[in-house]
């Protein structure tokens, strides 16, 4: 399955400017559901504008972002993220001191704790629902590996575990499609091509769409079905890794001419 | 050895403030919000009330205007300033504190300026007068019980822990599809009511309020009790306000002049904002761990 019919993400003719800076300039691509997309790039390339502007950290100054059909442009993060579109960041953004449960927890949406009379009368169908929560937060981390550190500080924890927590608070939101900024970054070997096995069985059993940014070309050309280049902002090619490495325009802008 | 009067009577304060103490707790302790506006709005409260009860109204009905009056203006001090972050949300709300102080200052007709607000009536409830210092004592820990238990469910609930949430990193909150700005206002105006219940109380107990009770001086001591006893615990901040205020209250029992007695204060709690810094950062009682209460084993699925 290498494209999917349905489409999950359409980025149309996107612009960002940083001052005089054009930081993403007319970025289009489409990603289908159920597939494992990459998004590659020298430094500086705008593959991380492109994701905060997709899940509007940024706003976008020009075109469009369709997110299952449905125009998303400059809506608020937790807008967006509320309609299934999740992420992780390039360094983990975590609650580090707050337990590994409590990290994924904070990631269920819809909680009737969260409103305030609820909370103040602790109703029994809150309880009842945190409960639930905390079972599937503890299958999610025993797939994981990591059910043994529930209870621990984020902060105490190393950095492929919190890598792992990240993800898994990104699962606990039900994400559809789900933004990995450099998800190997700071792993060994050994450990990335089990994080991204995990990735590809999501998306084998459960239909998860993943796009991800990434610097490791091994990891890119393993994992990635179809590869978006970026260069200076704009979108230099696109195509199967194989497509792509042999693309004189990629091989310019990675090694010179 | 303090006579007993005077213990009553710094007990009575030590209630009001760990009213006040719990309420910033949960802004500023769960949320990290760093309001400067807290002792505006025990002002806000203590006003309300008196002028009510001064009308002839009885004491549930200027209690809840009080409480009602400190959350609408919590509201409206929120919502053009909870969007800054850090350094910038305590100069808007210092700003707009003192805005209010002015208020009480300077609105002679109502509020009679510097002279202040006399003889505002004793609390009557059910044809019981709580005119005694016991007496009203009883009182306050009971209205301090329930500022409490309210305080400790919502800072160990879902709410709760979104507020911490914001404190630890509100750009992942908000990625994870919870809308910050809510919550926010949310906590700031509870916080706000739960200041504006206390000045109620403090205006009923001392029968006499004047603008230079709410001062930014009163806004840091909230701000001393709150860290010190711990961000984010509300048993913390009651016993920092025990602690606290005994010392504050009592110090003025001493009979040395006033001015000696400003500075003292002033010395001994720089010195025990630093000891305590220094020997426990996370304060006297640290806020609670959360563990996991679902006690059955996950489903055993091959791992990562």
């Amino acid at each position: 399955m290498l494209r999917g019919t349905k489409e999950m993400l359409k980025v149309d003719n996107l612009c960002k400017d940083f001052g005089g800076l054009r930081a993403v300039d007319h970025c289009s691509f489409e990603v289908p559901q159920g597939a494992i997309y990459g998004l590659i790039g020298p430094n500086g390339a705008g593959k991380t504008t492109v994701f905060n502007l997709i899940t509007g950290i940024l706003k976008a100054d020009e075109g469009r972002v369709l997110f299952k059909g449905e125009n998303i442009t400059n809506l608020k993060p937790y807008q967006i993220a509320q309609k299934g579109l999740g992420r992780t960041f390039q360094i983990p953004r975590l609650f580090y001191n707050m337990t590994v449960m409590e990290n994924l927890l904070l990631g269920a949406k819809n909680q009737y704790g969260e409103n305030l009379l609820y909370a103040i009368l602790s109703l029994p169908s809150s309880r009842r629902q945190q409960l639930a929560l905390e079972k599937r937060a503890l299958d999610l981390l025993e797939v994981l590996g990591i059910s043994h550190l529930r209870d621990e500080y984020v902060a105490n924890l190393g950095h492929a575990e919190q890598k792992l927590v990240e993800l898994g608070r990104t699962l606990m939101a039900d994400s559809q499609l789900i933004l990995l900024d450099e998800p190997t970054a700071g792993l060994n070997p050994v450990f990335a091509g089990k994080f991204l096995d995990y990735i590809r069985e999501l998306r084998d059993h459960q239909g998860k769409t993943f796009l991800l940014v990434e610097h490791n070309m091994r990891v890119v050309m393993n994992y990635c079905e179809w590869i978006i280049v970026l260069n200076y902002g704009q979108k230099i090619a696109e195509g199967t890794p194989e497509q792509v490495s042999n693309d004189p325009a990629v091989i310019e802008a990675y090694l010179g001419e | 050895m303090l006579p007993t009067g005077v213990v009553i009577h710094v007990l009575v304060f030590v209630c009001i403030y760990a009213i006040l103490a719990v309420g910033l707790n949960l802004i500023m302790g769960c949320a990290a919000l760093f309001t400067i506006a807290n002792a505006a709005l025990f002002g806000v409260g203590a006003y309300t009330s008196a002028l009510l009860a001064l009308a002839g109204y009885p004491f549930w009905v200027d209690f809840l205007a009080a409480v009602f009056m400190a959350g609408l203006i919590s509201f409206l001090i929120g919502w053009p300033t909870l969007n800054l972050v850090g350094d910038y949300l305590a100069v808007a709300t210092m700003g707009l504190g003192e805005i209010l102080v002015s208020v009480f200052r300077n609105w002679d007709a109502v509020t009679r300026g510097p002279m202040g607000l006399p003889g505002i009536p004793p609390v009557k409830v059910f044809g019981v007068v709580f005119d005694q210092p016991l007496k009203f004592l009883f009182l306050s820990a009971i209205f301090l019980l329930i500022a409490f238990l309210i305080a400790e469910r919502l800072a160990y609930s879902p709410f709760g822990r979104v507020l911490k949430g914001i404190r630890e990193d509100e750009v992942a909150v908000n990625s994870l599809g919870k809308n910050t700005f809510r919550f926010k206002m949310w906590v700031f105006i509870i916080g706000g009511a739960f200041m504006g219940g206390a000045g109620s109380l403090y205006a009923h107990y001392v029968g006499f309020i004047d603008p230079s009770s709410f001062t930014l001086w009163n806004a840091f001591f909230l701000w001393l009790i709150v860290i010190l006893g711990g961000l984010g615990s509300n048993i913390g901040a009651v016993l920092a306000s025990l602690a606290f205020v005994g010392i504050r209250e009592s110090l003025r029992f001493l009979g040395l002049p006033g001015n000696i007695t400003a500075a003292i204060q002033q010395v001994l709690f720089g010195v025990i904002l630093i000891v305590i810094m220094i020997y426990a950062p996370r304060g006297l009682i640290p806020e609670r761990k959360y563990v996991t209460r679902y006690k059955g084993n996950a489903e055993g699925r091959q791992s990562l």
